[in-house]
């Protein structure tokens, strides 16, 4: 279980006046259940997800996993899966070794990773391109091998950033139902952020909206 | 707990490691104040301490010879200004805007005079337009003793500069909003002066800024093309201060020089400020020629560049080919075997020192980013005077290995800084975010994701390095001895003996000098068997 409790952030830029984003939000979310926020750019949705990964810090809150307080845990250290919109892909490395990225940091040795690395691009469809360049991959094959290196490390939560905001319209629809299909057999708590609302209603079991820096639920 | 609170861990790993940044901070700060800002300020001091006080720094300004110097060495750089602005951008727009067979080795090639010593650069405008110059012998007039030479010496060097700068700011201009320009009527040459020219124009002021501090604190190709007349304030402290001894009116001029040269660089440092803004995605397809007015553009592109920046190169390969095998001995006589082992070996010093200094630099400037200006110190002072104020503050360590291979490092660790800086600048701040949401520590993400991504950075930056050092001449004229003589003082000690034997000789360890800064800078610069993703990623 993903617990947020009275999260807050404020965004002070350089110059001008300073913005709430988020204000005492509270979300909990069940291991195996799909929430998805929906809100305007710049509505504060990013910022929530970097404040689950620890990427960010709240002003005020805590971040609680399987009722463990991780608020003071660093990032690689919150078993926690994180998609972005243009990937983020490694480009000095193959697809192979960008998927076993996560279990090489995890102490295994290379060759097991690699190894665990191709079974999991099998089962993704894309084994054929195990030692490829991230760059000769399509958009669609680029998000597959984020979230297969997302997911081999079997984190306890998921984050989703808007996913498929970087694809066309007809490829974002398969695979959307394919990432739920995989993501569902992970068992996670999963946060998907999105702008669609269409997309977070296929996905979402439950949906909020980020308004003026707190969630509304939708459904 | 703090590793997790910062926001600046996205963008760069290291920032939360206070201590380790503030060692990475110090190595070349410490390096800057002993070897830069401190001789800066004994130089001031040697003129602040004279008997004549205040009145002294003014002199310059009633002494009509002086006087002179100064307006020149301001006149012939913004005159070089003019030229390259009047010359390059027409060249920058074809490049930017069409297609054409050869315009990426064009691009590459106007890398050259970054990498070509100045002392060879002046050599080659000799070889072409000298006394005995290849296309002296068409011209109806003589051009030594005018300000010809040392203008068309200053355009071969900074033309690309500004080329450069002006093809990356016309890639910028957003296609959509030059699409809706034409749509509301404005010409191709409307468009470009109602929204290209105001789009681009920061970015050549900024070049402009710099090809004013490079002209006016020139040295090298002002010693040799400018002749008595038309040498620069550069060469005239070198004058006082190596044959005349007036190391207070050498102090004064370097005074005035600091005091503009540091204005230039403050122009320079706020416009760059102003430039950085994130890069457009809608850019201008380029256009294949098709019109006969179209080739004729490319033409004269290919033309100028050939002219302004080829020729001398061509020339000076040209005459020392001609210079027949008696004159070629020269390359392997005992004198030139020495001064190639000594050019190689301060050149490898100083490149590990200007890396080891330029790596801290650029990752300290991650966290404090006022680091970043002070990178530039080094191009704001000149050779000239970095090498006085040496001698000044530390005369007993004249001429000791350590103060030299020190200076080359000064002068070539900048590129490195610089490069490295931009480099990590351009790393999306999603790669180190997805390492360490995947298990990476702070330094596993660096070790293994940042440092990778930055290779291609570092090798641009340490060929530069490279490059320079194996080109310094003026630093080398002041702080070396005659049996650490480099090829660059060997060359200048050929020119400067009579005949025309010595004159071939020079031009043939010119063109040896330029081969080997080539071979050091393809050598460094060249992916060989790398990986090109990491270019691909930070391009």
């Amino acid at each position: 279980m993903l617990e947020l409790r009275a999260i807050s952030k404020t965004w002070a830029p350089a110059r001008g006046a300073s913005r709430s984003l988020l204000r005492g939000l509270d979300l909990q979310v069940a291991a195996g259940e799909t929430v998805t926020v929906l809100g305007p750019s710049g509505s504060g949705k990013s910022t929530l997800l970097k404040i689950i990964a620890g990427l960010e810090a709240p002003d005020a809150g805590q971040v609680w996993l399987d009722g463990r307080d991780i608020s003071a845990l660093p990032p690689h250290r919150r078993q926690c899966g994180l998609l972005f919109q243009d990937f983020a892909l490694f480009p000095h490395l193959n697809v192979q070794d960008n998927v076993a990225f996560g279990l090489i940091e995890q102490g295994m040795r290379s060759a097991q990773a690699r190894n665990q690395a191709n079974a999991l691009l099998e089962r993704f469809g894309m084994q054929a391109h195990a030692l490829a360049r991230v760059w000769q991959l399509s958009g669609g094959e680029q998000q597959r091998v984020a979230l297969a290196r997302a997911l081999i490390t079997a984190p306890r939560m998921l984050l989703l950033d808007e996913p498929f905001s970087a694809l066309d319209a007809a490829l974002r629809e398969s695979l959307r139902a394919e990432f739920q299909q995989r993501i569902a057999q992970a068992g996670m708590a999963v946060v998907w952020v999105t702008h669609d609302e269409a997309e977070a209603r296929s996905v979402g079991a439950r949906g909020f909206r980020l308004v003026e820096g707190a969630l509304q639920g939708l459904w | 707990m703090a590793e997790a609170a910062r926001p600046l861990a996205l963008r760069w790993p290291l920032a939360g490691v206070g201590a380790g940044m503030l060692v990475l901070a110090v190595v070349p700060l410490g390096f800057l104040v002993f070897f830069l800002l401190a001789p800066a300020l004994r130089l001031l001091a040697e003129a602040g301490w004279s008997e004549a006080g205040w009145a002294a720094w003014f002199s310059p300004w009633t002494d009509d010879y002086l006087r002179w110097r100064l307006l020149w060495s301001g006149l012939q750089a913004a005159l070089t200004c003019a030229l390259v602005l009047v010359l390059g951008v027409p060249v920058a727009w074809v490049l930017a805007r069409v297609e054409f067979p050869g315009r990426g080795l064009l691009l590459r090639a106007l890398m050259l005079p970054f990498v070509v010593p100045t002392l060879v650069a002046a050599m080659g405008v000799l070889a072409l337009l000298g006394p005995r110059g290849v296309l002296q012998s068409f011209l109806p007039f003589s051009l030594e003793q005018t300000p010809w030479l040392l203008l068309y010496g200053n355009v071969f060097f900074n033309l690309c500069i500004l080329v450069r700068a002006a093809t990356e700011a016309l890639e910028q201009v957003s296609a959509s909003r030059l699409a809706a320009a034409r749509t509301l009527g404005a010409t191709p040459w409307r468009a470009f002066w109602r929204i290209e020219w105001p789009a681009i124009l920061p970015w050549l002021m900024s070049a402009l800024c710099l090809v004013f501090l490079y002209c006016f604190a020139g040295f090298g190709l002002a010693l040799l093309l400018g002749g008595a007349r038309y040498a620069t304030v550069d060469v005239e402290i070198y004058t006082l201060v190596a044959h005349e001894l007036q190391l207070t009116q050498a102090g004064v001029l370097a005074g005035w020089m600091l005091l503009t040269t540091g204005l230039c660089a403050l122009a320079y440092s706020t416009l760059e400020r102003r430039l950085a803004t994130p890069l457009r995605a809608d850019r201008i397809a380029r256009q294949h020629p098709r019109s006969a007015a179209q080739w004729l553009a490319v033409l004269g592109c290919v033309a100028v560049l050939a002219l302004l920046c080829g020729a001398p190169v061509a020339a000076i390969v040209w005459r020392a080919l001609a210079a027949g095998p008696q004159v070629l001995a020269v390359l392997v006589a005992p004198d030139t075997l020495h001064a190639l082992w000594n050019t190689l070996r301060f050149s490898a010093c100083a490149l590990v020192l200007a890396t080891v200094l330029g790596v801290c630099h650029a990752l300290a400037a991650q966290r404090w980013a006022w680091l970043r200006v002070l990178a530039f110190l080094p191009f704001v002072v000149s050779p000239i005077l970095v090498a006085f104020g040496l001698l000044l503050l530390y005369p007993s360590w004249t001429a000791s290995a350590p103060l030299l291979v020190a200076a080359y490092a000064l002068l070539a660790y900048p590129f490195v800084a610089t490069s490295l800086a931009a480099g990590l600048d351009g790393m999306p701040a999603h790669y180190l975010a997805a390492a360490r949401t995947l298990g990476a520590s702070p330094w596993r993400a660096f070790w293994r994701i940042t440092w990778p991504l930055l290779q291609p950075a570092l090798r641009r930056g340490m060929a530069f390095a490279a490059a320079t050092a194996v080109g310094e001449f003026a630093v080398t004229l002041f702080l070396s001895r005659p049996e650490w003589a480099t090829l660059t003082t060997l060359v200048y000690e050929q020119l400067s003996q009579p005949g025309v034997s010595r004159y071939d000789a020079a031009l043939v360890l010119a063109s040896a000098l330029m081969a080997l800064a080539l071979a050091v800078f393809v050598l460094l610069e060249w992916p060989w068997g790398a990986d090109s993703s990491g270019e691909e990623a930070l391009a």
